[in-house]
């Protein structure tokens, strides 16, 4: 019995010091002025938008009243969760590597007995600690207007909120690697916010790509088709196809505004939450591992 | 040596993981095309369902913004604010099809041609004759029914329907398809590049601020205004449901509230709806175009099938075969307690007792609670009495047989009789003026016609339901008992006489319209 603890104990020596630097970090982020601002902003916003209800007239049809004032709620809060929880992920992402090289912190800590990789991971977790405590609050928030108000539980809404994480994880993950090339945060920060931006327009690649005429690089036909296939314009058009099918698509977790107005039991969205979530994590993972291989060439 | 072959691990590590999120995202392509297809066969098949067997050029006249030729906007630019009145006068020749209309690149949309290939290889698939009209097949049904078990998804998704997809999404480029509408499919994909679907959300919020504005100006009289704005929100936000429904109950309702009748001779020809339409009718048909825009876009929306079925088709234009159908569809898809009640009584209206009583039974089964279905299910077993009765004077009044035609006579009266026994049972004023109609019915029968009107006058006031038929039938008796006519029985021949003519103008459109 003693030997299976001492040896659980063992496994979990390693990930000791990056769960206190991903502590530390979290303790560090909440205090950051910038991040309570957007934070109070948004809470702001979220219960504002239980009033949007007052500008609207009294009508005689029905329900509809109510409705329309459950919708003002719910779009107005999964959008402002969306842009602040976004705003929030990329500043501490973008500031939680290089601030500590600003204040030599990290030449404290690298050294103690850490390795770069326990932590970057220490660092990382507890950036998405700041995350998902930020989502939380807002989240609790937005669930507590519409319990209160529909007074059933919106548990269409946990989904969507869940959703909203994973697209943060991605972008936080690529804002993370960007960070750590960096010696200041205002690089990653329009970095992350590029991130955010071209993986939300992704979709536009595929459209470069059929406009072109671009039939694939299966659809080449022998020497005679050499000119045609390999013309500048369908090799830009076969180069944005192709990172159309590598770059993360955002768009994908639009799944979060739909989820709302979506009847419980759609077959299509059953399907589709799985494979959001495998993506989310698999895009997290090459972003962490992007950071991890610019951090081990950056001297310290 | 050692970090470089740490080095080339991780970014092997990392091209495997991009490999894998590439697989991935093509999966969740493969999804999301597939989820764009069954959205698109979900709105087809309502449209199936609601318009029946028509062809292309069907669905190109009820999408083409011809038929309707002056737009929304120009309403709300017009410098003084216009009447209720001269809105509809404008309506008449534009807003009513400009609402909602997608350009269709090729003019003719592709929705029931691909339709037909999805209904055969579904088909093929679950092992039925792959000629199975559109409105029969296994994918209608599935679909009509909210696809509870998800087949029509696995179908969708699967290879069955794979070469049907592919024909799909190249027709959705080249935006030939007219049911997929919603603009992050239509637009996004398929026009240049904007932000909107950056912003995705703040269209939704966009929708919700114009909607406000549309309820400010309701409320400050400003009708001319709201209409653009009504056609914005929707097409900012397709999904809103709300929307649709207080819009077409502005239309139907509030906006024509103020508005007299029109003559029947002044009644002008609406082709998309084949009907002849006054000013009130032209917004009734308005509110029922914004609704259906609504169906498409909302396919799985019980309330939008129950606001078209009940309150415009019903209740406004009181056409019950539409109202039927589209109640029906709503009771298909999950619902509220009351809206087979509605279908029931409609069925009742359009004469489909039979159906109304079996349904009013199985509805006080389920709900043995209820107090309104015995009371229904009395009145509906007395009109199919009455029915049976009808039908066999009628035919005892063409038997040339005098034996036939006295035996006919006996049944008729028994099934009269039957008929009696059940409204007495009811106790309310509808059972009274149905007691009348046949009492009169009988003095009639024996020539007693002074008799029978003065009951009918009598019974006229004693329900209101009656009161219709028994006019009716009062003039009727007076012409055949030579009894001359009161002034506004006079009136009201010359109204059946020009609904007659208004009947065979109709009719004629229709004959021309389906030699051109």
């Amino acid at each position: 019995m003693s030997s299976v603890a001492v040896s659980a104990g063992g496994l979990l020596t390693p990930l000791r010091g990056p769960w206190t630097i991903a502590w530390y970090t979290y303790r560090e982020g909440i205090r950051k002025k910038t991040l309570v601002g957007f934070l109070i902003l948004s809470l702001l916003v979220i219960f504002g938008s239980s009033f949007m209800g007052a500008f609207l007239n009294p009508t005689t049809v029905g329900d509809v009243e109510k409705d329309i004032d459950l919708k003002l709620i719910k779009d107005i809060c999964v959008t402002s969760i969306s842009i602040f929880g976004i705003l929030i992920t990329i500043f501490v992402s973008a500031s939680a590597v290089p601030t500590e090289l600003e204040n030599r912190v990290v030449y404290t800590i690298l050294s103690k007995p850490v390795r770069r990789f326990q932590y970057l991971l220490g660092k990382f977790a507890g950036v998405q600690l700041i995350v998902l405590v930020n989502l939380g609050l807002m989240g609790a928030l937005f669930f507590l207007l519409l319990y209160f108000r529909q007074g059933v539980m919106p548990t269409l809404l946990l989904w969507s909120i869940f959703f909203t994480y994973f697209e943060f994880l991605i972008v936080s993950a690529f804002t993370f690697a960007i960070s750590c090339t960096a010696t200041s945060a205002v690089l990653p920060t329009i970095g992350g916010l590029f991130v955010w931006i071209t993986g939300s327009l992704t979709e536009y690649l595929k459209d470069v790509g059929v406009r072109s005429g671009w039939k694939g690089w299966a659809g080449f036909e022998g020497p005679s088709d050499l000119m045609e296939h390999f013309s500048v314009e369908k090799l830009v058009g076969g180069l944005a196809e192709s990172l159309f099918r590598v770059l993360p698509n955002l768009q994908e977790y639009n799944l979060k505004m739909q989820i709302l107005d979506k009847p419980p039991n759609d077959p299509p969205t059953i399907d589709l939450i799985p494979q959001l979530i495998i993506y989310g994590l698999v895009y997290a993972a090459s972003g962490f591992i992007l950071a991890y291989l610019f951090y081990r060439r950056k001297e310290i | 040596m050692r970090q470089r072959a740490v080095n080339i691990a991780l970014l092997f590590a990392l091209l495997a993981l991009l490999a894998i999120g590439t697989l991935q995202g093509g999966r969740l392509r493969h999804l999301r095309e597939s989820e764009r297809f069954y959205r698109w066969m979900d709105s087809v098949t309502a449209d199936v369902y609601l318009a029946g067997e028509e062809d292309q050029g069907d669905i190109a006249r009820r999408f083409s913004a011809q038929a309707l030729s002056i737009t929304a906007d120009a309403l709300a630019s017009a410098a003084v604010p216009p009447t209720p009145a001269s809105v509809a006068a404008a309506l008449g020749s534009g807003a009513i099809g400009a609402l909602s209309r997608p350009t269709l690149e090729s003019g003719m949309p592709k929705d029931r041609e691909l339709f037909r290939q999805v209904v055969a290889s579904t088909q093929r698939a679950l092992g039925g004759a792959p000629d199975t009209p559109e409105g029969d097949a296994e994918i209608v049904r599935l679909l009509g029914e909210g696809d509870p078990d998800g087949r029509a998804w696995a179908l969708a998704k699967g290879p069955e329907l794979a070469g049907a997809r592919g024909d799909f999404h190249r027709y959705l480029r080249a935006r030939q398809l007219a049911f997929a509408r919603d603009v992050d499919i239509v637009e996004a994909q398929s026009s240049g590049v904007n932000l909107f679907n950056v912003f995705f959300g703040f269209r939704k919020v966009a929708a919700n601020f114009v909607w406000l504005q549309v309820d400010k100006y309701w409320h400050m009289g400003m009708t001319h205004r709201m209409l653009p704005l009504m056609k914005t929100t929707v097409m900012l936000d397709p999904k809103f449901v709300d929307a649709y429904l207080v819009g077409a109950w502005h239309l139907g309702y509030n906006l024509t509230a103020g508005m007299g009748e029109t003559k029947p001779q002044d009644k002008e020809w609406l082709p998309k709806h084949r009907a002849l339409v006054g000013e009130k009718e032209k917004f009734y048909y308005l509110a029922v175009d914004y609704l259906d825009d609504g169906i498409r876009n909302n396919p799985r929306e019980y309330k939008l099938y129950f606001e078209q079925g009940f309150v415009h088709y019903r209740n406004k234009i009181g056409d019950y075969p539409n109202a039927i159908k589209y109640l029906t569809q709503a009771t298909r898809l999950p619902h509220e307690r009351w809206v087979p009640r509605q279908l029931y009584q409609c069925l009742e209206l359009n004469g489909q007792y039979q159906e109304a009583l079996r349904g009013w039974r199985d509805y006080l089964r389920r709900f043995p609670d209820n107090i309104v279905a015995p009371r229904f299910i009395k009145r509906n077993e007395g009109l199919l009495e009455e029915q049976e009765g009808d039908r066999l004077l009628a035919e005892a009044r063409a038997a040339e047989d005098p034996e036939t035609r006295r035996e006919k006579r006996q049944l008729a009266f028994r099934a009269y009789d039957k008929a009696k026994a059940i409204y007495r049972e009811m106790e309310e004023a509808f059972g009274v003026g149905r007691m009348y109609r046949l009492e009169a019915l009988t003095l009639a029968e024996e020539g007693r016609y002074l008799e029978a009107i003065a009951l009918l006058e009598h019974a006229r006031w004693q329900s209101s339901a009656f009161w219709e038929e028994a006019s009716n039938l009062i003039i009727e008796y007076k012409q055949r008992a030579g009894i001359p006519l009161s002034t506004s029985e006079k009136k009201a021949v010359l109204r059946i006489q020009d609904e007659e003519l208004r009947r065979r103008t109709l009719e004629q459109r229709l004959r021309e319209e389906s030699r051109e």
